[in-house]
């Protein structure tokens, strides 16, 4: 067992959202309760729908938000109330790919201006000519060449500029990569060659990765352990190979369910799909009490009307659900 | 992005236009010492109110000056008001614009509402008074035109610096450990010049005509330096025996900010064009 390196406790982030001028704004729980601890070099993967709080989990990790309620801890120490020499540390520590490589590089700066960023703001490298080495060593580590370092980011392709949001990152040496959705507004072709990247930078910088994505093709195939997230909530935390052999909580069920498959055609033809009522999308204000999934689960009861299930130990995995 | 920049700006022929107008005063501005025929302020009792002639291309004055030489050298008064003026508000708009969208909250609020209180005074009378106070001098008009009119540039700048403040790349920059005045100079800023830009050309015409309507009340530039704001002073004195005492340097006033407001227009059109589609 290794070294636990990110850990949180009972994290909550509520935001307000203002209707009007003169009306109070009601509150958006974006996350609620949230334990989660990641194991050094290890890959941790966040699935769930769209508003599922994923991102808001990963800005909080970042400390780009801060909670409403609950602590991010980085090695034992308290994330928020770092200051200082220790806030710059933890910056180098902990990293972030975006989403979309169109809005995560500076249209007006250069890839070398990019790169060289985080090492000027850290002052890793001091000399110029040293800068320079480092920026090219970084864009061949992430597959790219020299020549590319004085273009700009709109002149890329997608692929290419994941590839320089990637480079900033590792600038920094950083034992924790935060990927927000790396691979979703990529071609599936680039979408291997990012994830294969990725991969090999794990072993070669001994990366941690908290990894965000709702495709669970490719959750499956690079995570090490898995949370569930459905409307700010954490429903259930396990082992890949575990949760995706066996999946028990009725959400990931249904997830996992609806990864794409090549089914025959006269299943599609006869429009057997058992499924289909569950895919209702549902946002945490429309339901009130007890269990927030039970509108969509198949095996909802009595009590999941009335009490809200709590994450509990099950079988080695961590679960909430008033199933087990 | 650039070429496109120039293809949109080329094809609007008023925009050309003004900018080659603009070239011009810039050219007349810099080279009236050389090209003007006589010193503003030579005397010549010989030729006192005489109609453009020869030696005289637009006339002399009640004092014999050639007129002429009086409107190219307040075209330098005109260049270093609209760019003084116009520069300082910009700076003053933009640090408050920017240090309010970027922090929000409290400080957003203190400076919105600073804003709010400077557009309801009426910015000529304030402008009015201090002179009254301080004295007409050309540094005093440029400073306080400046001090009256940063508020446009801070709204704009404040506007773009919300839609900009959760962007990615903003978002990457705090990631990386870049302090917040980093974030505001290099990663925001450059990136919202384009209506600022827009605004600081509109704005050199109306702060050539606030200096002219100053030096015309005759609380702007001092007899005998010319602005063509004191020309037209004299021009109205005399304006039943003199027309081309009144006519040139109006036209001069009418010329510049017709094309700086043309060449501003034509900016904002070529930088954005989803802003023409609106109007």
């Amino acid at each position: 067992m290794s070294m636990e390196i990110i850990r949180t406790e009972a994290l909550t982030k509520q935001f307000t959202i203002k209707t009007g001028v003169f009306r109070k704004g009601h509150l958006l729980t974006a996350l609620k309760d949230v334990n989660i601890s990641v194991r050094e070099r290890s890959v941790f993967a966040l699935v769930g729908e769209s508003g599922s709080g994923k991102s808001t989990l990963a800005r909080l990790i970042l400390r780009l938000l801060r909670p409403t309620e609950g602590k991010v801890f980085f090695r034992d120490r308290d994330v928020f109330s770092l200051k200082g020499n220790e806030l710059r540390s933890y910056r180098r520590a902990v990293q972030v790919v975006f989403q979309d490589p169109f809005a995560s590089l500076n249209p007006r700066m250069s890839v070398y201006s990019i790169i060289s960023e985080p090492l000027r703001i850290h002052e890793i490298v001091r000399k110029k000519e040293d800068l320079k080495g480092r920026v090219v060593e970084l864009l061949e580590l992430v597959g790219l060449k020299e020549e590319h370092m004085h273009r700009y980011p709109h002149q890329f392709s997608g692929g290419q500029r994941q590839r320089i949001s990637i480079a900033r990152a590792l600038a920094l040496s950083p034992e924790v990569i935060v990927a927000d959705e790396p691979l979703s507004s990529l071609d599936v072709s680039i979408q291997a060659q990012i994830l294969n990247l990725m991969n090999e930078l794990r072993e070669r910088e001994n990366l941690t990765y908290i990894f965000i994505s709702h495709d669970l093709n490719v959750v499956n195939y690079f995570a090490d352990r898995v949370a569930v997230m459905y409307l700010g909530r954490v429903v259930e935390e396990a082992e890949a190979e575990q949760l995706f052999n066996n999946p028990l909580h009725p959400y990931t069920e249904l997830l996992i369910d609806s990864i794409p498959k090549l089914r025959g055609l006269a299943d599609l033809k006869s429009g057997r799909d058992e499924t289909r009522g569950r895919f209702r999308v549902i946002s945490a204000a429309q339901v009130e009490g007890g269990c927030l999934f039970r509108n969509r689960c198949p095996s909802a009861k009595g009590i999941c009307e009335r009490h809200e299930p709590e994450l509990i130990e099950h079988a080695g995995r961590k679960i909430a659900c008033h199933l087990y | 992005m650039k070429s496109d920049f120039w293809e949109r700006f080329s094809r609007n022929r008023l925009a050309f236009a003004g900018s080659i107008l603009v070239g011009i005063l810039f050219v007349v501005a810099i080279l009236a010492p050389y090209i003007a025929p006589y010193e503003y302020d030579y005397i010549d009792r010989n030729h006192i109110l005489e109609p453009p002639s020869r030696e005289h291309l637009l006339g002399t004055d009640d004092l014999g000056r050639d007129v002429l030489s009086r409107v190219l050298y307040g075209a330098r008064v005109s260049l270093a008001v609209g760019f003084v003026a116009v520069g300082l508000s910009t700076l003053i708009g933009i640090i408050l614009g920017a240090f309010a969208g970027y922090y929000g909250g409290v400080i957003d609020r203190v400076i919105m509402r600073f804003v709010d209180v400077m557009l309801s005074i009426p910015t000529f009378f304030l402008i009015l008074t201090v002179i009254a106070f301080v004295g007409p001098s050309i540094w005093n008009i440029m400073i306080i035109i400046g001090l009256t009119s940063w508020m446009g540039v801070a709204r704009l700048v404040r506007a773009e610096f919300l839609s900009l403040k959760n962007r990615e790349y903003v978002l990457a920059a705090r990631a990386i450990g870049a302090s917040d005045l980093r974030i505001i100079f290099r990663h925001m800023l450059p990136n919202s010049l384009a209506p600022v830009i827009v605004n600081a050309v509109l704005g050199v015409a109306s702060a050539v005509l606030v200096e002219s309507s100053l030096s015309f009340l005759g609380l702007g530039v001092q007899p005998p330096k010319p602005s063509w704001g004191n020309i037209l002073t004299l021009g109205k004195a005399n304006i039943e025996i003199a027309w081309w005492l009144s006519l040139f340097p109006g036209l001069c006033i009418l010329i510049t900010v017709l094309s700086y407001n043309l060449l501003g227009e034509g900016l904002r059109d070529a930088l954005d064009p989803r802003l023409r589609e609106r109007r």
